[in-house]
């Protein structure tokens, strides 16, 4: 019983999933459509012509002169071929540069958000635990001011620190150019290149999971299990690590889940700082080419990779709790 | 009786507004404080904090005065973060409470459209928009404020859908007052701390949002901000970061102040973490 409705939420969520990608291309088709200039233009201007005949001849090659819902179609057909089109200022196609850097993307991704699950798990049940203490506040404010600092300056002020003042860690770039490594050597060095980057993106996903676990785990304090666990004659640290922190981790997933997209955008920041050679640093590039295909299939991309990831996690929450339904 | 600052909340309340009372002095004197423009180059270039009379915060590497950078973008960037965000907190509160209120196939589409653009990284979209647009303050706050309505959606969705079910508002009904009007006197007035909470995060991220496009160089060239000072000092970080310190601590002190006022108002006006 219980497998047959989690399946069919599953399919439900699936159902969803392909709506609403399906609005995503038609929001970036829309997009793409009020950007001055085509794709015609643009290649008659890579080109170095703008010999009106050979722009039309484009125009008539790509379905630009068919109309506006035919376009949609065409468009929609490529995408779902893998033909996000060509970027003349790199040579390459389009989806091929941008896999090529989702590495060092997803690299950034799962430092950071490791990072920032695991001390605000760690800081949030300290401030439930000791809720009122002197350490509760001072967590509370830590996380404040974390929150209410912008990511790119805290990572331009790490670089003075540890790399320009004390010079302990490198300050942009993945790699040492200058003595490259192979086998754990590389490791070595790709983990001193992420020390920094990965530091920034965390601070401010630190504060809300920091604030999130504080409050879930509180509320859990006044379940009737807790008293329960309580009244068995377990020790505080086995009622909290065992029984209050396990109950208040749900939310702490479905938050990880909704800021994928938010930790993706502060990667176009992150990886711009520190030179990191990601799909953010690709997106700040295309936007001083005017590659305005790039830029919007880097969008369109980032949404679907967020829409997938978001039913990873739906998935997640099945197989830890078979009953859940839709909220 | 206790004093004022030891109740829960009040703190919060009174620094955040003394923060933001700051700034808003700050903006509103900028002409008077700093008659010249703020671009103009008026000294030697990299003066240290301090060491120029005249000077207090030193000069850029034009000689531009970092005092009156700072003065004068305090005017836009608490321009720009109250309209984005007042823009996004009326729109967000009118799809929110539709949805909310009329549920079934009304809040389907309109959540629908909600998550659509909740699935869009935030700030990417933000960055394509104005790189598409062109850089105006204009277009800045239409990007931010495009960006930062869902979630005044969802939570005005979220207290629609609770107050609808009251008993005040099903008197209201049964004595036949049109629906635009229960919304409108009825149930928006209560749902009115949560909005007015949300929206002095709101504020924040806006003012960080806007600094971080000017920042990436997508701010309006014409005027300065912060996040366009941080951008422009990046060259000389290793010899002057406090060209880059300096508007930095600005933006986290005002964001400070914001959220502080927010989690101010939430204690206070939440009946759920109001003091008895």
């Amino acid at each position: 019983m219980a497998g047959e409705r989690a399946g069919r939420f599953l399919l439900r969520r699936l159902a969803h999933a392909i709506v609403l990608l399906v609005c995503i291309v038609v929001l970036d088709f829309i997009l793409l459509h009020m950007a001055p200039g085509d794709a015609a233009d643009a290649m008659a201007g890579e080109a170095g012509t703008a010999d009106a005949g050979y722009v039309a001849q484009l125009r008539t090659r790509f379905g630009l002169d068919q109309p506006l819902p035919v376009q949609l179609g065409l468009y929609m057909w490529r995408l779902v071929q893998g033909d996000f089109g060509f970027s003349f200022h790199y040579g390459e196609p389009v989806l091929t540069l941008i896999l090529e850097r989702l590495p060092a993307t997803l690299l950034l991704m799962l430092a950071s958000i490791g990072m920032a699950v695991a001390a605000g798990i760690v800081l949030g049940a300290l401030s439930a635990r000791f809720a009122g203490s002197v350490l509760d506040r001072a967590i509370g404010m830590v996380t404040l001011l974390f929150y209410a600092t912008p990511l790119f300056w805290l990572g331009l002020m790490l670089i003075v620190v540890f790399a320009v003042r004390l010079g302990w860690l490198p300050a942009g770039g993945m790699t040492d150019a200058a003595a490259p490594g192979t086998g754990l050597r590389h490791v070595v060095d790709v983990a001193r290149h992420l020390v920094l980057p990965a530091l920034t993106q965390a601070a401010f996903f630190l504060a809300i999971y920091t604030r999130l676990v504080r409050a879930s785990m509180i509320e859990v304090y006044h379940a009737d299990f807790v008293r329960t666990a309580r009244a068995k004659g377990l020790g505080e640290t086995r009622v909290a690590f065992r029984h209050v922190l396990r109950n208040a981790l749900m939310p702490l997933i479905t938050m990880v889940g909704l800021n994928l997209g938010s930790v993706l955008g502060g990667a176009v920041l992150t990886e711009t700082v520190f030179s990191w050679p990601g799909i953010g640093r690709l997106m700040f590039d295309a936007v001083f080419q005017r590659d305005i295909n790039l830029l919007l299939s880097i969008l369109v991309l980032s949404s679907v990779f967020v829409v997938l990831a978001n039913l990873a996690v739906d998935l997640l929450y099945v197989l830890v709790d078979p009953t859940t339904e839709p909220a | 009786m206790r004093p004022i600052l030891s109740r829960p909340g009040h703190g919060a309340l009174a620094v955040g507004g003394a923060i933001l009372l700051v700034l808003a002095a700050m903006a509103a004197l900028a002409d008077v404080l700093f008659p010249e423009d703020p671009l103009a180059m008026v000294a030697r270039p990299l003066l240290w904090p301090g060491t120029a009379p005249g000077y207090p915060l030193g000069t850029d590497s034009l000689g531009r005065d970092i005092a009156a950078g700072i003065v004068h973008g305090a005017r836009v960037s608490l321009g720009i973060g109250f309209v984005a965000a007042t823009a996004a907190v009326l729109f967000g509160t009118l799809v929110g409470a539709l949805a909310g209120f009329h549920h079934g196939r009304v809040d389907d589409v309109l959540m629908r459209f909600c998550e659509l653009f909740q699935a869009i990284p935030q700030f990417m979209l933000a960055v394509v928009l104005v790189a598409i647009f062109q850089p105006s303050i204009l277009m800045i706050v239409v990007a931010v404020a495009t960006v930062s309505w869902p979630a005044v959606a969802r939570l005005v969705r979220a207290e629609f859908i609770v107050l609808r079910e009251r008993d005040f508002v099903l008197g209201c009904r049964a004595v036949g007052m049109p629906e635009w009007r229960i919304m409108l006197t009825q149930i928006l007035p209560n749902a009115a701390p949560t909005i007015i909470v949300s929206a002095s995060i709101l504020v924040a991220t806006a003012i960080l949002m806007e600094a971080a496009l000017s920042f990436l160089g997508l701010g309006d060239p014409n005027v300065l901000t912060w996040g366009m000072m941080i951008g422009m000092g990046r060259d000389q970080i290793r010899v002057a970061w406090y060209i880059v310190a300096i508007p930095g601590v600005a933006l986290a002190v005002t964001a400070l102040g914001l959220n502080l006022l927010g989690d101010g108002l939430n204690t206070l006006l939440n009946p759920r973490t109001r003091p008895r």
